[in-house]
């Protein structure tokens, strides 16, 4: 490989950097797509939580 | 266009686009998942490596549909936002702040994969190049739009606010864009153009499907968080209270 300057160069080992790549953007995509998907799970623990109590509020005898 | 101006309308109310963007988010889910086993099977299996830079030319299979994303989002929420500040619908709102934790992803995704594709190809991963720096500032306007929403307690507000700060934003694409014309840049000027492309079609191919996986990721990925903040807003509301209830039952 010759660099800009015409001076050859020393090639580095490329899979190592191919695997990074690949890792990061998976890494990165399964984080992204199990953050809604947490997030909805909770969110719906939350407001069921909040309709179940709304409705013992509701049946408790004034 | 009447028809398509109804249904759009009809979108703007939050029960039916729960409805309609929950139907639509397996479909999309599908074609990201199809499209990328297609696109990185061919890319890594069969795609020949490039004559000058090796095999790290199969990082560019992944980074540049991320670097194509990471501007695409930004402009889909420029529309949302135009639409959640001048018509003030609360879906258009939710959409607009929606997509910035995957416009973060994206662009994340860029900078990394970016520094990991230079380091073997000009001998470092990173140079204060104007398209590298433009990218590494649209990442943090990304970070802005999410911090600012956080940091308004009253949800339609954040929203407004954080609209306000996109469309802003929207100053930095035509700078990504244009920066290795503008400038004496070390990154490449664009090898896939409306136009044309430079590129071989055994490498342009695998690239266009991994666009197009991406692009059905991201409007999944959309849908999902949109579906999940708008339950947040109208928890209150009766179509929630029937949704859970039904969920339940």
């Amino acid at each position: 490989m010759i660099a800009i300057d015409g001076l050859p160069v020393e090639r580095l080992p490329q899979l190592p950097f191919v695997i990074g790549a690949y890792a990061a953007f998976f890494l990165v995509l399964l984080l992204d797509a199990l953050q809604p998907w947490l997030a909805s799970r909770r969110l719906r623990r939350e407001l069921r939580a909040r309709l179940a109590r709304a409705g013992r509020r509701e049946e408790r005898p004034r | 266009m009447k028809g398509w101006l109804t249904a759009i309308h009809r979108l703007a109310s939050p029960p039916v686009f729960y409805r309609v963007a929950g139907g639509l988010m397996p479909w999309c889910l599908a074609l990201a998942l199809l499209g990328g086993a297609i696109g990185l099977g061919w890319g890594l299996l069969y795609a020949p490596a490039d004559y000058l830079q090796g095999e790290s030319v199969r990082i560019l299979y992944v980074h540049v549909p991320s670097a194509w994303m990471s501007l695409t989002i930004w402009a889909a929420m420029a529309g949302a936002a135009l639409v959640a500040l001048v018509w003030r619908t609360k879906v258009a709102e939710v959409l607009a702040v929606a997509a910035a934790p995957v416009g973060a992803a994206f662009t994340a995704i860029t900078l990394l994969t970016g520094a990991l594709w230079g380091r073997p190809t000009w001998g470092t991963y990173w140079v204060w190049d104007a398209r590298l720096t433009s990218e590494l500032v649209l990442l943090f306007l990304y970070l802005g739009v999410i911090g600012l929403h956080r940091a308004i307690e009253d949800p339609r507000r954040a929203a407004r606010a954080a609209s306000v700060l996109i469309l802003i934003g929207l100053v930095n694409l035509p700078i990504i864009r244009y920066s290795v014309e503008w400038w004496s840049t070390l990154h490449q000027p664009a090898s896939v153009r409306l136009t044309g492309s430079s590129i071989h079609p055994s490498m342009l191919w695998p690239l266009l499907v991994m666009a197009a996986a991406t692009k059905f990721y991201f409007l999944w990925a959309w849908l999902a968080r949109a579906r999940v903040m708008l339950l947040a807003t109208e928890s209150h509301k009766q179509w929630v209270r029937e949704l859970l209830e039904g969920a339940r039952a």
